[in-house]
């Protein structure tokens, strides 16, 4: 069996296309190493990204007032939030090589990250993780 | 971020800030840190004249890509000044008791040291996408390489980090 390995960053990042996504989630139904991967990548990504946020030395620019956070289009949290959850599953998983039920995947994923059919998803934006 | 250029004041009030810390993530110490940004301030001063407009942040983040570039060939050494004590600050909505204070900030003085261990192209990439919270596209335009690189690179690097952190556990 072939490993997915970056493919399982850009998926955390939620960069990642339908087909990419879809190919992913298959994948780590079956695959325990790829699982373990994820939960690794996610580690490192979480470490990284816990860092404090360092104010500048006094003086270094004219000024610096604090400004509202960087905004990103909501299908980038929400793919962020479906990763999230699977990185949960393949967590609950990852020490049983019994191959995932993908109605209990599907079930968990909805409940976590849906997304209101009935909403414009692209009209509403999120603040990211990231400074301003 | 609109079009429109801005003064290198507001550029500084902006953006300041998070050059700043993209530069002590990548140097890990607070002298070249300024320096860089400094650089950076200085080159954006220079280069507003002349700046079609386009992608903002893109060209920032290629100004501040080439400033640390040139400072590195400049030095011909890899940065491994240590973090002075106490230098981090956490967000004052945050109140961990000591000892958690305490934990927290050795735990973040590994991960900058495990950065800090890192190949250069792969720490930039990484502290681009998980410090700054640049998108692949924008980290593809200002290290001017194909997003396939800076996927790679980002992988590859958050992969080290892990390894390294996890032997910093074990010892």
């Amino acid at each position: 069996m072939s490993h997915l390995d970056e493919l399982l960053s850009v998926y955390l990042d939620g960069e990642i296309t339908p087909w990419e996504s879809e190919r992913v989630e298959g994948h780590l139904r079956d695959c325990l190493r790829c699982r373990r991967t994820l939960i690794d990548l996610n580690s490192a990504r979480t470490a990284i990204r816990s860092l404090p946020t360092l104010e500048m030395p006094i003086g270094l620019v004219p000024d610096t007032q604090v400004r509202p956070a960087r905004r990103r289009t909501v299908w980038m949290g929400a793919a962020a939030a479906v990763a999230a959850a699977v990185i949960a599953l393949a967590a609950a998983v990852a020490s049983s090589p019994e191959p995932l039920n993908l109605n209990d995947v599907s079930r968990q994923l909805g409940a976590r990250a849906s997304l209101d059919s009935g909403a414009a998803p692209f009209k509403v934006v999120l603040p990211t993780g990231g400074l301003e | 971020m609109a079009d429109t250029p801005l003064s290198w004041e507001e550029v500084a009030r902006v953006h300041g800030r998070k050059i700043y810390n993209f530069a002590y993530r990548l140097c890990g110490n607070p002298d070249d840190a300024a320096d860089l940004v400094q650089e950076v301030l200085l080159r954006v001063r220079r280069g507003l004249s002349s700046y079609q407009p386009g992608s903002f942040d893109g060209w920032l983040w290629r100004i501040t890509h080439n400033a640390f570039i040139d400072e590195m060939r400049r030095r011909q050494r890899r940065p491994t000044a240590p973090l002075p004590e106490s230098y981090d600050r956490w967000d004052a909505q945050s109140s961990p008791g000591a000892d958690e204070q305490l934990a927290a900030m050795r735990l973040g003085e590994e991960i900058q040291e495990a950065l800090l261990e890192l190949p250069y192209e792969f720490r930039e990439a990484v502290v681009m996408c998980d410090v700054v919270g640049l998108s692949y596209e924008e980290i593809a335009q200002a290290v001017a390489a194909p997003v396939g690189t800076v996927r790679s690179r980002i992988h590859r690097g958050r992969k080290m980090l892990r390894s390294s952190l996890a032997q910093e556990e074990v010892g």
